[in-house]
């Protein structure tokens, strides 16, 4: 695996080599051409322009990253920017595919980022919050509240609260503790106050279908049933729930 | 022999005491009649359950429904808090 990388890599670098950056008009000629189906002038535009992948990619490389899955992603950028470019607009198309570039690298950084799949706007908002939350415990000493962060960001508390719960850590059930080496699965299923969700879930299910069919009952069924069971909602409600006699000298006493 | 009489553990009144109530009340009626209301509630409970699960029962398995512990003491428990919601 690691030896197919390097040869991917090794083979992305040639390409660069082999492709020196194309001039102003032969870019435009390409494109031209590319853009009436010639498969061989968008290779060549997509070949040349490698570089560009390569420089931006290696600026968003982080260790925790495998830099070819990177510049993989950062290349089908490249390649919608080469179906995208209108050369008739004329600006540079290094200009415009920059940005599809970074948009597929940072998709990607976003994906890869955490196990959980966060919109890559809330999760470019949560790094503007951590930032400005910095600089306001930077000025003043102290957190700064979510009110505080949202007034100096211009944004709605409920969404700087919903950035930061949608990229907040998460853990994994199946994670060990390293000093008791028991895993959080374990700690929640040894948990007696533990229940089922699903049991849960159940329960008041079954609690909502019995209360609906308690309401078929008539007055005279339901006063019967409490007196039965001795269900009252004050036990001193003897008038409502009338007692034994044996009873109203115990709670006389 | 097939057991006929709704029976559950509980803290409440015997059936010559309900009757006796009800009829101080104005609603005359012995102890088998309190029995048979008794029994007649929670058979209409429990038919009212097994209709709104879509389950097609016929009286007599509805019946050993109604008479089980574990029913009565679910339907207990909710007409226990019903008032207190």
């Amino acid at each position: 695996m690691q030896e197919y990388k390097n040869t991917y890599r090794q083979q992305y670098s040639k390409i660069v080599k082999e492709n020196p950056i194309l001039t102003r008009k032969e870019e435009i000629r390409l494109s031209r051409e590319a853009k009436k189906g010639s498969e061989y002038a968008r290779n060549k535009l997509i070949q040349s322009n490698y570089r560009l992948v390569m420089s931006i990619a290696k600026r968003y490389h982080r260790k925790d990253m495998d830099f070819d899955d990177l510049l993989q992603e950062s290349s089908i950028g490249l390649i919608k920017a080469v179906d995208k470019f209108d050369p008739e607009l004329g600006y540079k198309f290094s200009t415009y595919a920059t940005w599809w570039i970074k948009q597929a690298a940072l998709q990607y950084l976003n994906e890869s980022a955490s196990d959980i799949k966060v919109p890559t706007h809330s999760r470019l908002l949560y790094q503007k919050i951590r930032k400005k939350m910095a600089e306001l415990e930077e000025q003043s000493g102290k957190s700064p509240t979510i009110k505080e962060v949202a007034v100096a960001l211009e944004e709605p508390v409920k969404k700087i609260k919903y950035a930061m719960k949608a990229n907040d850590k998460i853990s994994s059930l199946d994670n060990e503790n390293e000093e008791t080496g028991s895993t959080l699965l374990n700690k929640v299923s040894d948990n007696d106050d533990y229940v089922n969700p699903e049991t849960l879930m159940l329960n008041k299910e079954l609690k909502s279908v019995i209360r609906k069919s308690l309401s078929l009952l008539t007055a005279k069924e339901e006063k019967i049933l409490r007196l039965r069971f001795g269900i009252t909602e004050d036990i001193t409600d003897t008038e409502n729930f009338p007692v034994t006699n044996e009873m109203k000298e115990y709670l006389n006493d | 022999m097939t057991k006929k009489y709704v029976t559950v553990k509980n803290t409440g009144l015997g059936l010559y005491d309900i009757a006796k109530i009800m009829t101080d009340e104005g609603d005359k009626m012995n102890h088998s009649t309190v029995r048979n209301i008794i029994n007649r509630s929670f058979v209409k409970v429990a038919k009212s359950i097994t209709s709104q699960y879509g389950l097609n029962y016929d009286d007599e398995r509805i019946f050993n429904i109604a008479k089980s512990p574990e029913f009565q003491n679910s339907v207990v428990e909710i007409l226990s808090r019903k008032k207190n919601e």
